[in-house]
Protein backbone atom coordinates (compact mmCIF):
# COMPACT_ATOMS: atom_id res chain seq x y z
CA UNK A 1 0.00 0.00 0.00
CA UNK A 2 1.29 4.07 -0.88
CA UNK A 3 2.92 5.55 1.52
CA UNK A 4 4.27 8.79 1.03
CA UNK A 5 3.78 12.29 0.40
CA UNK A 6 2.19 13.73 -2.64
CA UNK A 7 3.57 17.52 -2.40
CA UNK A 8 1.96 20.17 -4.72
CA UNK A 9 4.44 23.12 -5.90
CA UNK A 10 7.93 22.88 -6.19
CA UNK A 11 8.67 24.85 -2.47
CA UNK A 12 5.54 22.74 -1.46
CA UNK A 13 2.48 24.97 -0.97
CA UNK A 14 1.15 21.87 0.49
CA UNK A 15 0.50 18.65 0.38
CA UNK A 16 -1.22 15.09 1.47
CA UNK A 17 0.42 12.33 3.11
CA UNK A 18 -0.82 9.21 2.77
CA UNK A 19 0.24 5.64 4.72
CA UNK A 20 -1.42 2.58 3.52
CA UNK A 21 -3.25 3.82 0.87
CA UNK A 22 -5.44 5.69 4.01
CA UNK A 23 -5.17 9.50 3.73
CA UNK A 24 -3.43 10.82 6.96
CA UNK A 25 -3.36 14.63 6.74
CA UNK A 26 -3.73 17.42 4.04
CA UNK A 27 -1.89 20.45 4.59
CA UNK A 28 -1.90 23.56 2.84
CA UNK A 29 0.45 26.49 3.40
CA UNK A 30 -1.34 29.59 5.34
CA UNK A 31 -4.16 26.87 6.82
CA UNK A 32 -1.68 26.11 9.93
CA UNK A 33 -3.36 28.15 11.92
CA UNK A 34 -6.72 27.02 11.07
CA UNK A 35 -5.73 23.20 12.56
CA UNK A 36 -4.71 24.68 15.53
CA UNK A 37 -8.01 26.88 15.92
CA UNK A 38 -10.15 24.07 15.25
CA UNK A 39 -8.09 21.56 18.08
CA UNK A 40 -8.18 24.44 20.66
CA UNK A 41 -11.95 25.28 20.04
CA UNK A 42 -13.02 21.41 20.62
CA UNK A 43 -10.17 20.85 23.17
CA UNK A 44 -10.27 21.46 27.05
CA UNK A 45 -7.12 23.73 26.25
CA UNK A 46 -6.28 26.90 25.91
CA UNK A 47 -3.26 28.58 23.48
CA UNK A 48 -0.91 28.56 25.53
CA UNK A 49 -1.43 24.63 26.74
CA UNK A 50 -1.66 23.65 23.19
CA UNK A 51 1.84 25.20 22.24
CA UNK A 52 3.61 23.58 24.90
CA UNK A 53 1.51 20.15 24.11
CA UNK A 54 2.89 20.87 20.57
CA UNK A 55 6.47 21.28 21.47
CA UNK A 56 6.31 18.69 24.06
CA UNK A 57 5.21 16.01 21.31
CA UNK A 58 7.93 18.00 18.56
CA UNK A 59 10.79 17.09 21.36
CA UNK A 60 9.13 13.56 21.94
CA UNK A 61 8.33 12.63 17.64
CA UNK A 62 5.39 12.37 19.03
CA UNK A 63 1.98 12.72 16.78
CA UNK A 64 0.00 15.96 18.12
CA UNK A 65 -3.29 14.76 17.40
CA UNK A 66 -3.10 11.46 18.75
CA UNK A 67 -1.55 12.92 22.05
CA UNK A 68 -4.55 14.71 22.68
CA UNK A 69 -6.39 12.01 22.56
CA UNK A 70 -4.69 9.55 24.68
CA UNK A 71 -4.12 12.85 27.14
CA UNK A 72 -8.24 12.81 27.46
CA UNK A 73 -7.63 16.72 26.23
CA UNK A 74 -10.00 16.03 23.06
CA UNK A 75 -12.29 13.41 22.47
CA UNK A 76 -11.23 11.12 19.33
CA UNK A 77 -14.61 11.95 18.01
CA UNK A 78 -13.97 15.48 17.60
CA UNK A 79 -10.07 15.09 16.97
CA UNK A 80 -11.27 13.16 13.59
CA UNK A 81 -13.50 16.09 13.03
CA UNK A 82 -11.41 18.78 13.18
CA UNK A 83 -8.74 17.02 11.15
CA UNK A 84 -11.36 15.86 8.48
CA UNK A 85 -12.99 19.04 8.38
CA UNK A 86 -9.31 20.68 8.23
CA UNK A 87 -7.85 18.20 6.09
CA UNK A 88 -11.24 19.03 3.29
CA UNK A 89 -10.67 22.60 3.57
CA UNK A 90 -6.55 22.08 2.36
CA UNK A 91 -7.58 19.63 0.01
CA UNK A 92 -9.69 22.67 -1.64
CA UNK A 93 -6.81 25.17 -1.22
CA UNK A 94 -4.54 22.57 -3.30
CA UNK A 95 -7.43 21.85 -5.22
CA UNK A 96 -7.24 25.80 -7.43
CA UNK A 97 -3.32 25.47 -7.37
CA UNK A 98 -1.81 24.43 -10.93
CA UNK A 99 1.45 24.31 -9.70
CA UNK A 100 3.32 20.54 -10.85
CA UNK A 101 2.29 17.67 -8.24
CA UNK A 102 5.19 15.34 -7.14
CA UNK A 103 5.19 12.37 -5.05
CA UNK A 104 7.91 11.14 -2.90
CA UNK A 105 7.79 7.53 -0.75
CA UNK A 106 8.24 8.06 3.08
CA UNK A 107 8.50 5.40 5.67
CA UNK A 108 5.24 5.04 7.85
CA UNK A 109 4.87 7.20 10.65
CA UNK A 110 2.49 4.72 12.29
CA UNK A 111 -1.24 7.13 12.52
CA UNK A 112 -3.49 5.67 13.79
CA UNK A 113 -6.12 3.69 11.37
CA UNK A 114 -8.87 5.86 13.80
CA UNK A 115 -7.84 8.90 12.61
CA UNK A 116 -6.98 8.51 8.70
CA UNK A 117 -9.44 8.41 6.04
CA UNK A 118 -10.14 7.04 2.64
CA UNK A 119 -9.65 9.34 -0.26
CA UNK A 120 -13.39 9.42 -1.40
CA UNK A 121 -14.60 10.29 2.84
CA UNK A 122 -12.37 13.31 2.16
CA UNK A 123 -13.42 14.06 -1.60
CA UNK A 124 -16.94 14.33 -0.82
CA UNK A 125 -16.19 15.95 2.81
CA UNK A 126 -14.32 18.74 0.07
CA UNK A 127 -17.64 18.78 -2.32
CA UNK A 128 -19.66 19.42 0.97
CA UNK A 129 -18.05 22.67 1.57
CA UNK A 130 -17.33 23.45 -2.14
CA UNK A 131 -21.42 23.23 -2.73
CA UNK A 132 -23.69 22.12 -0.19
CA UNK A 133 -26.86 22.77 -1.82
CA UNK A 134 -25.70 20.55 -4.55
CA UNK A 135 -24.66 17.32 -2.62
CA UNK A 136 -27.78 18.16 -0.40
CA UNK A 137 -30.20 17.05 -3.69
CA UNK A 138 -27.97 15.00 -5.09
CA UNK A 139 -28.55 12.94 -1.97
CA UNK A 140 -31.82 13.41 -1.67
CA UNK A 141 -32.67 12.38 -5.63
CA UNK A 142 -30.43 9.16 -5.11
CA UNK A 143 -31.82 8.65 -1.99
CA UNK A 144 -35.38 8.10 -3.41
CA UNK A 145 -33.97 5.48 -5.69
CA UNK A 146 -32.53 3.51 -3.00
CA UNK A 147 -33.21 -0.24 -3.39
CA UNK A 148 -31.39 -3.73 -3.49
CA UNK A 149 -29.29 -4.44 -6.93
CA UNK A 150 -28.86 -0.81 -7.46
CA UNK A 151 -25.61 1.02 -7.68
CA UNK A 152 -25.19 4.93 -8.50
CA UNK A 153 -23.54 8.31 -8.22
CA UNK A 154 -24.21 12.28 -8.90
CA UNK A 155 -21.80 14.15 -10.59
CA UNK A 156 -21.22 18.16 -10.46
CA UNK A 157 -20.89 19.16 -14.21
CA UNK A 158 -18.57 22.14 -14.88
CA UNK A 159 -19.67 24.30 -17.00
CA UNK A 160 -18.48 23.60 -20.17
CA UNK A 161 -20.11 20.26 -19.39
CA UNK A 162 -16.78 18.05 -19.60
CA UNK A 163 -15.82 17.39 -16.29
CA UNK A 164 -18.04 15.47 -13.54
CA UNK A 165 -17.08 15.63 -10.16
CA UNK A 166 -18.64 13.02 -8.21
CA UNK A 167 -20.84 14.26 -5.15
CA UNK A 168 -23.00 11.50 -3.95
CA UNK A 169 -23.24 7.94 -4.05
CA UNK A 170 -25.83 4.97 -3.67
CA UNK A 171 -25.80 1.60 -2.67
CA UNK A 172 -22.11 1.94 -1.47
CA UNK A 173 -19.13 3.59 -1.45
CA UNK A 174 -16.90 2.43 -4.70
CA UNK A 175 -13.10 3.75 -5.41
CA UNK A 176 -12.45 6.74 -6.15
CA UNK A 177 -11.07 5.02 -9.59
CA UNK A 178 -14.68 3.76 -10.31
CA UNK A 179 -16.20 6.67 -9.60
CA UNK A 180 -13.75 8.50 -11.50
CA UNK A 181 -14.39 6.22 -14.81
CA UNK A 182 -18.12 6.23 -14.61
CA UNK A 183 -18.37 10.03 -14.71
CA UNK A 184 -16.19 10.02 -17.79
CA UNK A 185 -18.24 7.71 -19.61
CA UNK A 186 -21.32 9.36 -18.50
CA UNK A 187 -20.22 13.14 -19.66
CA UNK A 188 -20.64 11.15 -23.18
CA UNK A 189 -24.68 10.59 -23.00
CA UNK A 190 -25.29 14.45 -22.47
CA UNK A 191 -22.83 15.19 -25.65
CA UNK A 192 -24.82 12.56 -27.14
CA UNK A 193 -28.18 14.21 -26.37
CA UNK A 194 -27.37 17.64 -27.20
CA UNK A 195 -26.50 16.62 -31.06
CA UNK A 196 -30.33 14.99 -31.14
CA UNK A 197 -31.20 18.74 -30.24
CA UNK A 198 -33.50 17.92 -27.76
CA UNK A 199 -33.90 18.45 -24.09
CA UNK A 200 -33.88 14.63 -22.86
CA UNK A 201 -35.86 13.50 -19.59
CA UNK A 202 -33.18 10.37 -18.86
CA UNK A 203 -32.04 7.89 -20.71
CA UNK A 204 -30.98 3.95 -20.44
CA UNK A 205 -27.89 2.12 -21.53
CA UNK A 206 -27.55 -1.01 -21.60
CA UNK A 207 -24.51 -3.52 -22.48
CA UNK A 208 -24.77 -6.66 -23.90
CA UNK A 209 -24.66 -8.65 -20.81
CA UNK A 210 -23.60 -6.30 -17.62
CA UNK A 211 -26.84 -4.50 -17.18
CA UNK A 212 -28.65 -1.49 -17.37
CA UNK A 213 -27.45 2.23 -16.55
CA UNK A 214 -30.09 5.31 -16.34
CA UNK A 215 -28.47 8.70 -16.59
CA UNK A 216 -30.50 11.73 -16.43
CA UNK A 217 -29.29 14.97 -15.62
CA UNK A 218 -30.43 18.62 -14.05
CA UNK A 219 -28.66 21.73 -14.03
CA UNK A 220 -25.46 20.94 -13.22
CA UNK A 221 -25.53 17.59 -11.89
CA UNK A 222 -25.19 14.71 -13.72
CA UNK A 223 -26.96 11.19 -12.17
CA UNK A 224 -26.05 7.22 -13.06
CA UNK A 225 -27.65 4.41 -11.77
CA UNK A 226 -26.54 1.22 -12.54
CA UNK A 227 -29.61 -1.79 -12.25
CA UNK A 228 -28.65 -5.42 -11.92
CA UNK A 229 -32.36 -6.82 -12.96
CA UNK A 230 -35.21 -5.72 -15.09
CA UNK A 231 -37.37 -5.32 -12.48
CA UNK A 232 -34.69 -2.64 -10.99
CA UNK A 233 -35.09 -0.93 -14.88
CA UNK A 234 -38.71 -1.05 -15.03
CA UNK A 235 -38.84 0.64 -11.92
CA UNK A 236 -36.30 3.37 -12.51
CA UNK A 237 -37.67 4.20 -15.70
CA UNK A 238 -41.30 4.20 -14.00
CA UNK A 239 -40.23 7.04 -11.61
CA UNK A 240 -39.08 9.09 -14.46
CA UNK A 241 -42.11 8.99 -16.10
CA UNK A 242 -44.10 9.87 -13.00
CA UNK A 243 -46.01 6.68 -13.11
CA UNK A 244 -44.62 5.78 -9.50
CA UNK B 1 -33.71 -3.43 -53.24
CA UNK B 2 -31.44 -0.42 -52.06
CA UNK B 3 -30.16 0.09 -48.65
CA UNK B 4 -32.61 2.60 -48.05
CA UNK B 5 -35.53 0.39 -49.04
CA UNK B 6 -34.22 -2.51 -46.92
CA UNK B 7 -33.30 -0.51 -43.92
CA UNK B 8 -37.13 0.65 -44.09
CA UNK B 9 -37.87 -2.62 -44.46
CA UNK B 10 -36.20 -3.94 -41.51
CA UNK B 11 -37.77 -0.91 -39.28
CA UNK B 12 -41.34 -1.87 -40.71
CA UNK B 13 -42.21 -2.52 -37.13
CA UNK B 14 -41.20 -0.21 -35.16
CA UNK B 15 -43.97 1.58 -33.44
CA UNK B 16 -44.11 5.75 -34.19
CA UNK B 17 -41.07 5.56 -36.02
CA UNK B 18 -40.53 9.08 -37.36
CA UNK B 19 -36.92 9.18 -38.48
CA UNK B 20 -34.02 6.63 -38.88
CA UNK B 21 -30.68 6.14 -39.69
CA UNK B 22 -28.07 3.73 -40.20
CA UNK B 23 -24.78 4.79 -39.90
CA UNK B 24 -20.57 3.56 -39.69
CA UNK B 25 -18.89 3.85 -36.58
CA UNK B 26 -16.24 5.76 -35.65
CA UNK B 27 -15.96 7.53 -38.85
CA UNK B 28 -20.01 8.48 -38.57
CA UNK B 29 -20.62 7.90 -42.41
CA UNK B 30 -24.39 7.81 -43.22
CA UNK B 31 -25.12 4.58 -44.90
CA UNK B 32 -29.23 5.31 -45.26
CA UNK B 33 -31.79 6.17 -43.64
CA UNK B 34 -36.25 5.65 -43.12
CA UNK B 35 -38.33 8.18 -43.04
CA UNK B 36 -39.23 11.47 -44.35
CA UNK B 37 -36.27 12.83 -43.48
CA UNK B 38 -33.05 14.30 -45.63
CA UNK B 39 -29.74 13.13 -45.43
CA UNK B 40 -28.66 16.44 -43.74
CA UNK B 41 -31.59 15.82 -41.03
CA UNK B 42 -30.35 12.40 -40.29
CA UNK B 43 -27.06 13.42 -38.99
CA UNK B 44 -27.73 14.51 -35.53
CA UNK B 45 -28.80 11.01 -35.23
CA UNK B 46 -25.49 9.36 -36.49
CA UNK B 47 -23.67 11.92 -34.35
CA UNK B 48 -25.64 11.10 -31.04
CA UNK B 49 -24.81 7.42 -32.23
CA UNK B 50 -21.26 8.27 -32.75
CA UNK B 51 -21.07 9.85 -29.45
CA UNK B 52 -22.15 7.56 -26.96
CA UNK B 53 -21.30 4.30 -29.03
CA UNK B 54 -17.57 5.27 -29.20
CA UNK B 55 -17.35 5.98 -24.83
CA UNK B 56 -16.08 2.96 -23.34
CA UNK B 57 -17.01 2.39 -19.49
CA UNK B 58 -13.08 1.77 -18.56
CA UNK B 59 -12.77 -0.73 -15.25
CA UNK B 60 -10.28 -0.11 -12.69
CA UNK B 61 -6.73 -1.01 -13.72
CA UNK B 62 -6.24 -5.22 -13.13
CA UNK B 63 -10.29 -5.30 -12.68
CA UNK B 64 -13.31 -6.57 -15.46
CA UNK B 65 -12.59 -5.43 -18.82
CA UNK B 66 -14.11 -2.25 -20.66
CA UNK B 67 -17.90 -2.19 -20.79
CA UNK B 68 -18.81 -1.76 -24.10
CA UNK B 69 -22.68 -0.40 -24.54
CA UNK B 70 -25.17 -1.87 -27.43
CA UNK B 71 -28.10 0.54 -26.69
CA UNK B 72 -29.01 3.53 -25.66
CA UNK B 73 -32.45 4.93 -25.19
CA UNK B 74 -33.18 8.93 -24.67
CA UNK B 75 -36.39 10.02 -23.62
CA UNK B 76 -37.23 13.22 -23.83
CA UNK B 77 -41.03 15.25 -24.25
CA UNK B 78 -41.99 15.02 -27.55
CA UNK B 79 -39.90 11.93 -28.82
CA UNK B 80 -37.64 8.52 -27.86
CA UNK B 81 -34.33 8.06 -29.95
CA UNK B 82 -32.95 4.41 -29.75
CA UNK B 83 -29.27 3.68 -30.58
CA UNK B 84 -28.61 0.25 -31.28
CA UNK B 85 -24.96 -0.85 -32.46
CA UNK B 86 -24.57 -3.95 -34.58
CA UNK B 87 -24.56 -7.03 -33.06
CA UNK B 88 -22.15 -8.77 -35.43
CA UNK B 89 -20.33 -5.59 -36.49
CA UNK B 90 -19.82 -2.97 -33.64
CA UNK B 91 -18.77 -0.54 -36.62
CA UNK B 92 -22.81 -0.31 -37.04
CA UNK B 93 -25.14 1.76 -35.15
CA UNK B 94 -28.70 2.52 -36.33
CA UNK B 95 -30.31 5.43 -34.93
CA UNK B 96 -34.22 5.58 -34.51
CA UNK B 97 -36.61 8.34 -33.68
CA UNK B 98 -39.98 7.06 -31.96
CA UNK B 99 -42.95 9.47 -30.89
CA UNK B 100 -43.52 8.81 -27.41
CA UNK B 101 -46.89 7.23 -27.26
CA UNK B 102 -45.68 3.49 -27.85
CA UNK B 103 -44.30 1.21 -24.73
CA UNK B 104 -40.92 1.82 -24.37
CA UNK B 105 -40.05 -1.99 -24.58
CA UNK B 106 -42.16 -2.63 -27.24
CA UNK B 107 -39.62 0.07 -29.00
CA UNK B 108 -36.70 -1.38 -27.88
CA UNK B 109 -37.32 -5.12 -28.81
CA UNK B 110 -38.68 -3.87 -32.26
CA UNK B 111 -35.19 -2.00 -32.70
CA UNK B 112 -33.64 -4.37 -31.75
CA UNK B 113 -35.19 -6.76 -34.02
CA UNK B 114 -34.26 -4.13 -36.92
CA UNK B 115 -30.21 -4.08 -36.47
CA UNK B 116 -30.57 -7.96 -36.68
CA UNK B 117 -32.36 -7.93 -40.06
CA UNK B 118 -30.38 -5.54 -40.96
CA UNK B 119 -27.57 -6.87 -40.51
CA UNK B 120 -28.80 -10.02 -41.47
CA UNK B 121 -30.30 -8.36 -45.13
CA UNK B 122 -27.85 -5.43 -46.30
CA UNK B 123 -24.93 -5.97 -48.25
CA UNK B 124 -22.55 -3.62 -46.06
CA UNK B 125 -19.40 -5.44 -47.66
CA UNK B 126 -18.72 -1.97 -49.68
CA UNK B 127 -18.59 0.22 -46.45
CA UNK B 128 -16.55 -2.24 -45.11
CA UNK B 129 -18.77 -4.40 -42.69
Amino acid sequence: MACGLLSIGPSPNGGIFVEGGRVCWVAANGLQRRLRDLLRLRSNLDEASLDRLYERCRVEGRLLGQTLVEEGRISANEFEAALRLHSAECLLYLCRSRETVSWSPRKGRGYSPRFTFRIDDLLFDAIALLTPQNQGTAQRELGRLDAPGRFGAAFLLNAAGDTAVPVATLGGRPSVETLSALGEWALSVPKASREFGAPTRFTLASTSSAGTLSVWWRDALLFVVRCDDRASVAALTAHHLGCS
Amino acid sequence: MNVDEAIARACELVPGLVQGALALLPEGLLIGGVGEATAFEHEPLVRSASRCLSACLLAPEGQAPALAFVEFLFVNEEQVLVIQRGRRSARLALAIVCTREPNLAFVLSSTRQAIRDIEGTVDLAAWGV
